[in-house]
């Protein structure tokens, strides 16, 4: 089952995950130094097929975690991600901090975190457990 | 052998209130935050870590010169 969850980097490539990812970031305002700020959401897996769906992006604040799209079947919180919209030439990280990379490991899935310059990696390489377990993060 | 170590004429207070008073033009809710402090060769380093484990997030982290009292090096994490 394992091999049907894919990896970072196959997500990465997903054009729903991009096209969430993106929307994040064009939310995060990253060209206004007075009301930037952190946006995410969440990508669903199809537990039957690994397919991703149900990506939750623009108005999903970073606190928020539905269990699981409205109006879709069973769906596995699959990988999550944000955006760093704070720039380098300001004194910011744009990678993963070291609470990032805790969070992470502790959720079980994979994070995407779009900054100016990249989108960087934090948490393991695909959903633990694979496609069993919980439909939040996984046990 | 005694070895026996120098204090620091920036004390781990002053440091801290240095730290701080970059921190807070910053970052909003800094009580979100635990504060480590060591001394090292190169100054004083403070880090702030979210408290909450299973919150994403970072602090500040600060290199202030155990001599002068000066930030010597900073780095803001998201």
């Amino acid at each position: 089952m394992d091999a049907l969850v894919p990896t970072v980097a196959e997500l990465e490539a997903n054009t729903v995950v991009r096209a969430a990812v993106e929307a994040a970031w064009v939310d995060s305002l990253p060209a206004d130094p007075q009301r930037r700020h952190e946006e995410g959401g969440w990508i669903y897996l199809d537990p039957m097929t690994g397919d991703c769906r149900g990506a939750c992006a623009s108005g999903c604040s970073v606190g928020d975690q539905p269990e699981q799209p409205a109006g879709e079947g069973r769906m596995l919180r699959g990988r999550e991600f944000h955006t760093h919209p704070n720039p380098a030439a300001e004194g910011w990280a744009t990678g993963p901090s070291a609470g990032d990379i805790r969070a992470d490991d502790s959720h079980g899935v994979p994070d995407l975190i779009r900054a100016e310059n990249r989108i960087h990696y934090s948490g393991p390489e695909r959903r633990r457990g694979g496609l069993g377990g919980n439909p939040g993060y996984p046990a | 052998m005694v070895t026996v170590e120098s204090v620091p004429a920036v004390s781990c207070d002053r440091a801290l209130a240095v730290a701080h008073a970059d921190a807070v033009t910053v970052y909003d809710q800094l009580q979100r935050y635990r504060i480590e402090v060591e001394l090292e060769p190169d100054g004083w380093h403070i880090a702030y870590h979210i408290r909450e484990k299973r919150v994403a997030g970072g602090g500040p982290h600060y290199v202030i010169d155990a001599t002068t009292g000066a930030i010597v090096s900073k780095k803001y994490y998201q």
